[in-house]
């Protein structure tokens, strides 16, 4: 079976981005006017590149301005705070766990 | 393939109008959207509204809609009236929002619309133009151990690949690949594997696969960003007087020195045992637990009562100064 070697550090072009994620060029800019994709390299648009991350970030920012008819400005703002609660969430669950194992002797 | 009350789906009246369709959606979509929503089966919830407002939301298509309801109304009245009524019962037979599967949905909005036509999920029109188009990307969870990151690790990995056929129909077949993950990864990590996904159409490029990395909860050590924990029990002799504990890490047991006068909470570290990252290695953290026997002989017993006559030694001494 013929082995895949996954790279570390891989990036995507911006009409990577586009492809993977199904959105527009001009849907594209308003990620990054936004500050919703953050291209870590490149100038301009054509040589803009994104962390792999930013795939599922941008499917999510989609998806959520659609289906519950947002404009793009509020975007921002709701995935900060969705990061923040799941944040939070894994915060809790390690500290419970850590807990559990304090109080109990086994 | 079951009709679908979408009304029902919607919590909202036959006669609602615009605003209210919107209204209901909106409230709806917020509640159970799979982005914010941690309900067990939201997703599936949200698709059954996202389904049912697309066609409600619609004036040619609600009123085609409508009209098929009603023509499913009078089918049911007659069906109750051929096996005797119902006894007066206002219940009707239509199947509500009972949260079947995708494939009935799409069934039953298909046979609506046609089977070319209808919306996906973003409500962009699907079309069967044979222009090359990329394969679906998939994404699947990618369970690791804490020991496989920190060294290049080869695994399996078996996942199912959706498949259109030439009549369009989606099935799902089998894939086995090997995957070479790169040290360090951590939890929630993605990783691309470049054209692993579903297969292009029309000479399209395939699609991605994705991996989420998932690191699998270790029965000795928690992670915390880099660095792992692990709690240590000690004997009360052994905090007071100190002692040396083979100590298990990721790479083998090491020993540790524990001082004299512990206290349970405290935290060693031992540099570099833990997870490494691509900026950092973490540490080990040992957070000592002091733990008494379930029981104790009487010879024990005379020992720590000793103790407490000669130690003088107030563990509440603070609250007597408040």
């Amino acid at each position: 079976m013929q082995i895949i070697v996954t790279q570390k550090d891989d990036l995507l072009t911006s009409q990577e981005l586009c492809l993977s994620s199904d959105i527009n060029e001009a849907i594209l800019y308003e990620l990054v006017e936004h500050s919703i994709a953050v291209p870590i390299e490149g100038e301009r648009a054509t040589e803009w590149q994104f962390t792999v991350s930013t795939v599922t970030l941008v499917k999510k920012a989609a998806r959520i301005k659609h289906d519950l008819s947002l404009d793009w400005s509020a975007i921002p703002l709701i995935l900060q705070l969705l990061d923040e609660r799941d944040e939070l969430i894994s915060e809790n669950e390690m500290l419970k766990q850590h807990l559990s194992r304090f109080k109990h002797f086994e | 393939m079951k009709f679908v009350d979408y009304y029902a789906v919607l919590g909202i009246s036959s006669d609602a109008d615009d605003k209210a369709v919107k209204v209901a959606y909106k409230k709806l979509a917020r509640k159970y959207h799979p982005d914010v929503s941690k309900e067990p089966q939201a997703e599936d919830k949200f698709k059954e509204v996202a389904e049912a407002y697309e066609v409600i939301h619609n004036k040619e298509e609600r009123t085609k809609y409508d009209e098929l309801r009603r023509h499913q109304q009078s089918r049911a009245r007659q069906q109750q009236g051929s096996y005797g009524g119902n006894n007066g019962s206002s219940q009707s037979n239509y199947q509500q929002s009972d949260p079947q599967t995708d494939q009935e949905f799409s069934d039953f909005i298909n046979s609506m619309f046609g089977g070319g036509g209808g919306f996906d999920r973003s409500g962009q029109s699907r079309s069967n133009a044979t222009r090359a188009q990329k394969g679906q990307d998939v994404e699947i969870e990618f369970p690791v151990f804490l020991e496989e990151t920190l060294v290049d690790t080869v695994k399996p990995i078996e996942f199912m690949l959706p498949q259109r056929d030439s009549s369009g129909r989606v099935s799902e077949v089998k894939k086995s690949l090997k995957v070479k993950i790169p040290a360090g990864s951590v939890n929630g990590e993605r990783i691309r594997l470049k054209g692993q996904g579903g297969l292009g159409s029309a000479n399209g490029q395939n699609g991605d696969l994705y991996l989420q990395i998932s690191l699998v909860p270790h029965p000795l050590f928690d992670v915390e960003g880099c660095n792992l924990n692990i709690v240590v029990p000690l004997a009360p002799w052994e905090a007071a007087l100190g002692t040396k504990i083979n100590l298990p890490t990721l790479t083998g047991k090491i020993q540790l020195t524990i001082p004299s006068n512990s206290q349970s909470g405290q935290r060693l570290r031992i540099k570099g045992k833990g997870l490494i990252s691509k900026k950092a290695k973490g540490d080990l953290f040992a957070v000592l637990k002091i733990v008494n026997p379930a029981s104790i002989d009487d010879t024990s017993k005379k020992l720590w009562e000793e103790l407490a006559e000669k130690a003088h030694f107030d563990p509440r001494s603070n609250w007597s100064k408040s």
